[in-house]
Protein backbone atom coordinates (compact mmCIF):
# COMPACT_ATOMS: atom_id res chain seq x y z
CA UNK A 1 0.00 0.00 0.00
CA UNK A 2 1.76 3.07 -0.89
CA UNK A 3 0.26 6.57 0.88
CA UNK A 4 -0.10 9.41 -0.87
CA UNK A 5 1.97 12.38 -0.15
CA UNK A 6 0.24 14.72 2.41
CA UNK A 7 1.33 18.56 1.70
CA UNK A 8 2.93 19.52 5.21
CA UNK A 9 1.84 23.44 4.15
CA UNK A 10 -1.92 22.35 4.57
CA UNK A 11 -1.00 19.77 7.33
CA UNK A 12 -1.60 22.35 10.08
CA UNK A 13 -5.05 23.40 11.59
CA UNK A 14 -4.98 27.10 11.16
CA UNK A 15 -4.22 26.88 7.48
CA UNK A 16 -6.19 23.79 6.74
CA UNK A 17 -9.28 26.12 8.12
CA UNK A 18 -8.20 28.59 6.55
CA UNK A 19 -7.92 26.49 3.04
CA UNK A 20 -11.26 24.91 3.99
CA UNK A 21 -12.96 28.59 4.23
CA UNK A 22 -11.48 29.78 0.94
CA UNK A 23 -12.64 26.78 -1.15
CA UNK A 24 -16.08 27.59 0.04
CA UNK A 25 -15.88 30.76 -0.83
CA UNK A 26 -14.79 33.30 -3.71
CA UNK A 27 -12.75 35.58 -0.93
CA UNK A 28 -12.77 36.45 2.38
CA UNK A 29 -12.28 39.41 4.75
CA UNK A 30 -9.71 38.48 7.12
CA UNK A 31 -11.48 39.65 9.87
CA UNK A 32 -14.07 37.13 8.72
CA UNK A 33 -11.36 34.24 8.60
CA UNK A 34 -10.47 35.38 12.11
CA UNK A 35 -14.01 35.12 13.29
CA UNK A 36 -14.49 31.91 11.75
CA UNK A 37 -11.26 30.13 12.84
CA UNK A 38 -11.09 32.00 16.26
CA UNK A 39 -7.71 32.47 15.40
CA UNK A 40 -5.54 35.89 17.06
CA UNK A 41 -4.87 38.19 14.78
CA UNK A 42 -0.69 37.39 15.04
CA UNK A 43 -0.84 33.88 14.11
CA UNK A 44 -3.30 34.10 11.57
CA UNK A 45 -1.41 36.71 9.78
CA UNK A 46 1.68 34.17 9.82
CA UNK A 47 -0.13 31.22 8.33
CA UNK A 48 -1.80 33.40 5.72
CA UNK A 49 1.59 34.92 4.84
CA UNK A 50 2.90 31.20 4.55
CA UNK A 51 0.28 30.11 2.08
CA UNK A 52 0.44 33.50 0.42
CA UNK A 53 4.06 32.81 -0.48
CA UNK A 54 3.15 29.29 -1.33
CA UNK A 55 0.68 30.65 -3.96
CA UNK A 56 -2.09 28.74 -2.28
CA UNK A 57 -3.54 32.49 -1.89
CA UNK A 58 -4.04 35.87 -3.03
CA UNK A 59 -3.79 38.40 -0.62
CA UNK A 60 -5.40 42.02 -1.00
CA UNK A 61 -5.05 44.83 1.05
CA UNK A 62 -7.75 47.60 0.31
CA UNK A 63 -9.56 50.30 1.99
CA UNK A 64 -13.24 49.77 3.19
CA UNK A 65 -14.14 53.21 3.81
CA UNK A 66 -11.17 54.72 5.69
CA UNK A 67 -10.57 51.05 7.64
CA UNK A 68 -7.76 49.03 5.80
CA UNK A 69 -9.01 45.28 4.69
CA UNK A 70 -7.34 42.34 3.66
CA UNK A 71 -9.43 39.91 1.27
CA UNK A 72 -8.04 36.36 0.54
CA UNK A 73 -8.77 34.98 -2.39
CA UNK A 74 -7.57 30.99 -3.51
CA UNK A 75 -5.75 30.37 -6.46
CA UNK A 76 -5.77 27.55 -8.80
CA UNK A 77 -2.61 26.16 -7.57
CA UNK A 78 -4.06 26.20 -4.34
CA UNK A 79 -7.41 24.89 -5.00
CA UNK A 80 -5.42 22.03 -6.78
CA UNK A 81 -2.91 21.09 -3.35
CA UNK A 82 -6.07 21.53 -1.28
CA UNK A 83 -7.72 18.68 -3.31
CA UNK A 84 -4.67 16.52 -3.91
CA UNK A 85 -4.70 16.80 0.22
CA UNK A 86 -8.40 15.48 1.00
CA UNK A 87 -7.55 12.86 -1.52
CA UNK A 88 -4.81 11.88 0.46
CA UNK A 89 -6.68 12.10 3.62
CA UNK A 90 -9.20 10.10 1.89
CA UNK A 91 -6.44 7.64 0.95
CA UNK A 92 -5.33 7.49 4.92
CA UNK A 93 -8.95 6.84 5.99
CA UNK A 94 -9.96 4.00 4.00
CA UNK A 95 -6.83 2.45 5.11
CA UNK A 96 -7.91 3.04 8.74
CA UNK A 97 -11.07 1.44 7.53
CA UNK A 98 -9.83 -1.24 5.96
CA UNK A 99 -6.99 -2.19 8.04
CA UNK A 100 -8.48 -1.81 11.76
CA UNK B 1 8.71 19.47 2.23
CA UNK B 2 6.30 16.85 0.97
CA UNK B 3 5.70 13.48 3.44
CA UNK B 4 5.76 10.63 1.32
CA UNK B 5 5.07 7.53 3.76
CA UNK B 6 4.72 4.83 1.08
CA UNK B 7 8.37 6.28 -1.00
CA UNK B 8 10.01 5.78 2.45
CA UNK B 9 8.51 2.86 4.25
CA UNK B 10 7.24 -0.54 2.86
CA UNK B 11 5.00 -1.83 5.05
CA UNK B 12 4.52 -5.40 5.06
CA UNK B 13 1.08 -6.07 6.26
CA UNK B 14 -1.81 -3.57 6.80
CA UNK B 15 -1.35 -3.46 10.45
CA UNK B 16 1.91 -2.23 9.83
CA UNK B 17 0.71 0.13 7.29
CA UNK B 18 -1.70 2.05 9.74
CA UNK B 19 0.67 2.23 12.55
CA UNK B 20 3.30 3.99 10.21
CA UNK B 21 0.81 5.95 8.97
CA UNK B 22 -0.21 7.04 12.28
CA UNK B 23 3.28 7.60 13.57
CA UNK B 24 4.00 9.86 10.44
CA UNK B 25 0.35 11.73 11.34
CA UNK B 26 1.32 12.20 14.76
CA UNK B 27 4.50 13.89 13.43
CA UNK B 28 3.41 16.48 11.77
CA UNK B 29 1.28 18.84 14.08
CA UNK B 30 -0.08 15.88 15.89
CA UNK B 31 -2.70 16.13 13.16
CA UNK B 32 -4.51 12.63 12.71
CA UNK B 33 -6.65 12.09 9.14
CA UNK B 34 -9.79 12.19 11.14
CA UNK B 35 -9.27 15.68 12.65
CA UNK B 36 -8.21 16.92 9.58
CA UNK B 37 -11.53 16.14 7.80
CA UNK B 38 -13.51 17.66 11.03
CA UNK B 39 -11.51 21.15 10.18
CA UNK B 40 -12.49 20.57 7.12
CA UNK B 41 -15.90 20.02 7.74
CA UNK B 42 -16.04 22.42 10.35
CA UNK B 43 -15.22 25.24 8.18
CA UNK B 44 -17.72 24.15 5.18
CA UNK B 45 -20.38 23.37 6.74
CA UNK B 46 -21.76 27.01 8.71
CA UNK B 47 -20.44 28.88 5.99
CA UNK B 48 -22.73 26.77 3.60
CA UNK B 49 -25.96 27.28 6.17
CA UNK B 50 -24.71 30.95 6.10
CA UNK B 51 -24.89 30.73 2.58
CA UNK B 52 -28.19 28.93 1.72
CA UNK B 53 -29.91 31.37 4.75
CA UNK B 54 -28.49 34.61 2.71
CA UNK B 55 -30.09 32.90 -0.57
CA UNK B 56 -33.77 33.14 1.45
CA UNK B 57 -33.46 36.45 3.00
CA UNK B 58 -32.96 38.01 -0.40
CA UNK B 59 -35.50 36.11 -1.67
CA UNK B 60 -37.82 36.95 0.14
CA UNK B 61 -36.93 40.48 0.48
CA UNK B 62 -36.82 40.46 -3.30
CA UNK B 63 -40.69 38.92 -3.19
CA UNK B 64 -42.20 41.38 -0.39
CA UNK B 65 -41.25 44.03 -2.57
CA UNK B 66 -41.96 43.00 -5.55
CA UNK B 67 -45.44 42.38 -4.27
CA UNK B 68 -45.78 45.65 -2.65
CA UNK B 69 -44.71 47.64 -5.26
CA UNK B 70 -47.69 45.56 -7.70
CA UNK B 71 -50.05 45.79 -4.96
CA UNK B 72 -49.26 49.71 -5.15
CA UNK B 73 -49.35 50.09 -9.15
CA UNK B 74 -52.89 48.19 -9.18
CA UNK B 75 -53.84 50.36 -6.83
CA UNK B 76 -52.76 53.45 -8.67
CA UNK B 77 -54.01 52.27 -11.95
CA UNK B 78 -57.16 51.41 -10.32
CA UNK B 79 -57.56 54.80 -8.78
CA UNK B 80 -56.49 56.85 -11.74
CA UNK B 81 -57.95 54.09 -14.49
CA UNK B 82 -54.99 54.41 -16.84
CA UNK B 83 -51.83 52.26 -16.89
CA UNK B 84 -49.65 54.78 -16.20
CA UNK B 85 -48.53 54.08 -13.06
CA UNK B 86 -46.97 50.70 -14.81
CA UNK B 87 -43.49 53.47 -15.35
CA UNK B 88 -43.33 52.94 -11.10
CA UNK B 89 -41.47 49.58 -12.30
CA UNK B 90 -38.47 51.16 -14.05
CA UNK B 91 -37.44 52.38 -10.33
CA UNK B 92 -37.51 49.00 -8.98
CA UNK B 93 -34.04 47.91 -9.35
CA UNK B 94 -33.37 50.95 -7.15
CA UNK B 95 -36.17 50.09 -4.75
CA UNK B 96 -34.51 46.72 -4.60
CA UNK B 97 -31.05 47.98 -3.71
CA UNK B 98 -32.27 50.17 -1.04
CA UNK B 99 -34.78 47.29 0.82
CA UNK B 100 -31.13 45.20 0.14
CA UNK B 101 -29.29 47.83 2.19
CA UNK B 102 -31.35 48.59 4.73
CA UNK B 103 -31.71 44.79 5.44
CA UNK B 104 -28.20 44.10 5.44
CA UNK B 105 -26.96 47.15 7.32
CA UNK B 106 -25.04 46.42 10.35
CA UNK B 107 -24.75 42.74 9.65
CA UNK B 108 -21.49 41.07 9.13
CA UNK B 109 -22.48 38.72 5.66
CA UNK B 110 -20.87 35.73 4.90
CA UNK B 111 -18.42 36.26 1.95
CA UNK B 112 -20.42 35.55 -1.81
CA UNK B 113 -20.05 31.99 -3.16
CA UNK B 114 -20.45 30.64 -7.05
CA UNK B 115 -24.09 29.96 -5.73
CA UNK B 116 -24.48 33.32 -4.39
CA UNK B 117 -23.72 34.93 -7.45
CA UNK B 118 -25.36 33.02 -9.94
CA UNK B 119 -29.04 33.52 -7.71
CA UNK B 120 -28.40 37.27 -7.36
CA UNK B 121 -27.19 37.75 -11.18
CA UNK B 122 -30.09 35.43 -12.73
CA UNK B 123 -32.45 37.96 -10.70
CA UNK B 124 -30.28 41.20 -12.00
CA UNK B 125 -30.28 40.07 -15.16
CA UNK B 126 -34.48 39.27 -15.74
CA UNK B 127 -34.60 43.10 -14.15
CA UNK B 128 -32.31 44.94 -16.74
CA UNK B 129 -34.17 42.55 -19.81
CA UNK B 130 -37.75 43.45 -18.56
CA UNK B 131 -36.64 47.03 -18.40
CA UNK B 132 -35.20 47.02 -21.54
CA UNK B 133 -37.93 45.08 -22.90
CA UNK B 134 -40.37 47.90 -21.42
CA UNK B 135 -38.41 50.63 -23.01
CA UNK B 136 -38.43 48.93 -26.35
CA UNK B 137 -41.61 47.97 -26.54
CA UNK B 138 -43.04 51.65 -25.52
CA UNK B 139 -40.86 53.00 -28.30
CA UNK B 140 -41.32 50.54 -30.65
CA UNK B 141 -45.82 50.35 -29.68
CA UNK B 142 -45.15 54.10 -30.31
CA UNK B 143 -44.11 54.50 -33.74
CA UNK B 144 -45.96 51.63 -34.98
CA UNK B 145 -49.42 53.32 -33.66
CA UNK B 146 -48.98 55.53 -36.69
CA UNK B 147 -49.94 52.94 -38.93
CA UNK B 148 -53.07 51.37 -39.35
CA UNK B 149 -55.31 49.95 -36.47
CA UNK B 150 -55.08 46.43 -37.94
CA UNK B 151 -51.22 46.35 -38.61
CA UNK B 152 -50.76 47.74 -34.68
CA UNK B 153 -52.89 45.16 -33.54
CA UNK B 154 -50.84 42.49 -35.14
CA UNK B 155 -47.16 43.90 -34.23
CA UNK B 156 -47.56 45.52 -31.26
CA UNK B 157 -45.49 44.19 -28.96
CA UNK B 158 -47.28 42.91 -25.43
CA UNK B 159 -43.64 42.90 -23.10
CA UNK B 160 -46.31 41.43 -20.39
CA UNK B 161 -45.90 37.81 -21.27
CA UNK B 162 -42.71 37.29 -22.39
CA UNK B 163 -41.44 39.02 -18.92
CA UNK B 164 -43.90 36.36 -17.28
CA UNK B 165 -42.01 33.75 -19.21
CA UNK B 166 -38.24 34.98 -18.17
CA UNK B 167 -39.67 35.05 -14.50
CA UNK B 168 -40.75 30.93 -15.09
CA UNK B 169 -37.70 30.67 -16.25
CA UNK B 170 -35.77 32.36 -13.64
CA UNK B 171 -37.34 30.56 -11.15
CA UNK B 172 -37.15 27.56 -12.59
CA UNK B 173 -33.41 28.18 -13.25
CA UNK B 174 -33.17 29.10 -9.55
CA UNK B 175 -34.60 25.85 -8.50
CA UNK B 176 -32.25 23.99 -10.67
CA UNK B 177 -29.41 25.71 -8.77
CA UNK B 178 -30.67 25.56 -5.60
CA UNK B 179 -32.27 21.45 -5.90
CA UNK B 180 -36.10 22.37 -5.12
CA UNK B 181 -37.33 20.04 -8.34
CA UNK B 182 -41.14 21.93 -7.45
CA UNK B 183 -39.57 25.40 -7.90
CA UNK B 184 -38.62 24.20 -11.26
CA UNK B 185 -41.78 22.47 -12.09
CA UNK B 186 -43.68 25.97 -10.48
CA UNK B 187 -41.13 28.18 -13.18
CA UNK B 188 -42.03 26.51 -16.17
CA UNK B 189 -45.31 25.82 -15.58
CA UNK B 190 -46.56 29.46 -13.85
CA UNK B 191 -44.05 30.95 -17.09
CA UNK B 192 -45.38 28.95 -19.74
CA UNK B 193 -48.93 28.91 -18.67
CA UNK B 194 -49.17 33.02 -18.44
CA UNK B 195 -47.23 33.12 -21.80
CA UNK B 196 -50.09 30.77 -23.36
CA UNK B 197 -52.82 32.62 -21.59
CA UNK B 198 -51.74 35.74 -22.86
CA UNK B 199 -50.99 35.49 -26.11
CA UNK B 200 -54.47 34.17 -26.68
CA UNK B 201 -55.73 36.83 -24.72
CA UNK B 202 -57.50 34.06 -22.01
CA UNK B 203 -58.12 36.29 -18.94
CA UNK B 204 -59.77 38.60 -21.23
CA UNK B 205 -62.02 35.92 -23.06
CA UNK B 206 -62.93 34.72 -19.50
CA UNK B 207 -64.42 37.99 -18.42
CA UNK B 208 -66.01 38.47 -21.32
CA UNK B 209 -67.38 34.67 -21.32
CA UNK B 210 -68.68 35.70 -17.47
CA UNK B 211 -70.46 38.60 -19.04
CA UNK B 212 -69.22 41.35 -16.94
CA UNK B 213 -70.28 44.67 -16.72
CA UNK B 214 -67.50 47.01 -19.21
CA UNK B 215 -66.42 49.10 -16.21
CA UNK B 216 -65.44 45.69 -14.63
CA UNK B 217 -63.76 44.41 -17.49
CA UNK B 218 -61.52 47.17 -17.78
CA UNK B 219 -61.12 47.25 -13.96
CA UNK B 220 -59.74 43.74 -14.42
CA UNK B 221 -57.98 44.02 -17.46
CA UNK B 222 -55.50 46.63 -14.88
CA UNK B 223 -55.54 44.23 -12.17
CA UNK B 224 -55.05 40.92 -13.86
CA UNK B 225 -50.81 41.87 -14.62
CA UNK B 226 -50.39 43.23 -11.32
CA UNK B 227 -51.79 39.86 -9.45
CA UNK B 228 -49.85 37.45 -11.66
CA UNK B 229 -46.97 39.23 -10.85
CA UNK B 230 -47.90 39.53 -6.85
CA UNK B 231 -48.68 35.18 -7.27
CA UNK B 232 -45.46 35.01 -9.44
CA UNK B 233 -43.91 36.75 -6.74
CA UNK B 234 -45.19 34.66 -3.64
CA UNK B 235 -44.52 31.33 -5.43
CA UNK B 236 -40.99 32.04 -6.80
CA UNK B 237 -39.75 33.97 -4.47
CA UNK B 238 -41.54 34.66 -0.97
CA UNK B 239 -42.41 30.92 -0.60
CA UNK B 240 -38.64 29.48 -1.55
CA UNK B 241 -37.16 32.24 0.40
CA UNK B 242 -39.32 31.36 3.71
CA UNK B 243 -38.62 27.80 3.13
CA UNK B 244 -35.21 28.00 2.18
CA UNK B 245 -34.64 30.36 5.69
CA UNK B 246 -35.97 27.59 7.56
Amino acid sequence: MIFKPLDPLLHNELRLAVMSLLISADEAEFTYIRKQTNATAGNLSVQIDKLSAAGYIDVEKTFKGKRPCTICRITTKGQQAFEAYVDAIKNYLNVDKNGL
Amino acid sequence: MVLSAGAQLKPESKTNCVTIKIVIMEESNNLTAQRSLEIITEQIEPHRSDVTKRIGSSLLLYGICTMVMTLIICGLNTINGFYHANSLWYIMPLVLWGANKIANRGKTLSPNNQIIKLVDNSWKLLLILSILLCLFSVLYNYIMMHDSYEVYIRLMIRPFRIIMLMMGMTIAFNGYILKQKWLVWCGIIGGLGCFVAESFYLPSAIMAWTRVSSDMYCYWNMCIPSITIALFSVVGLILPGYIIRK
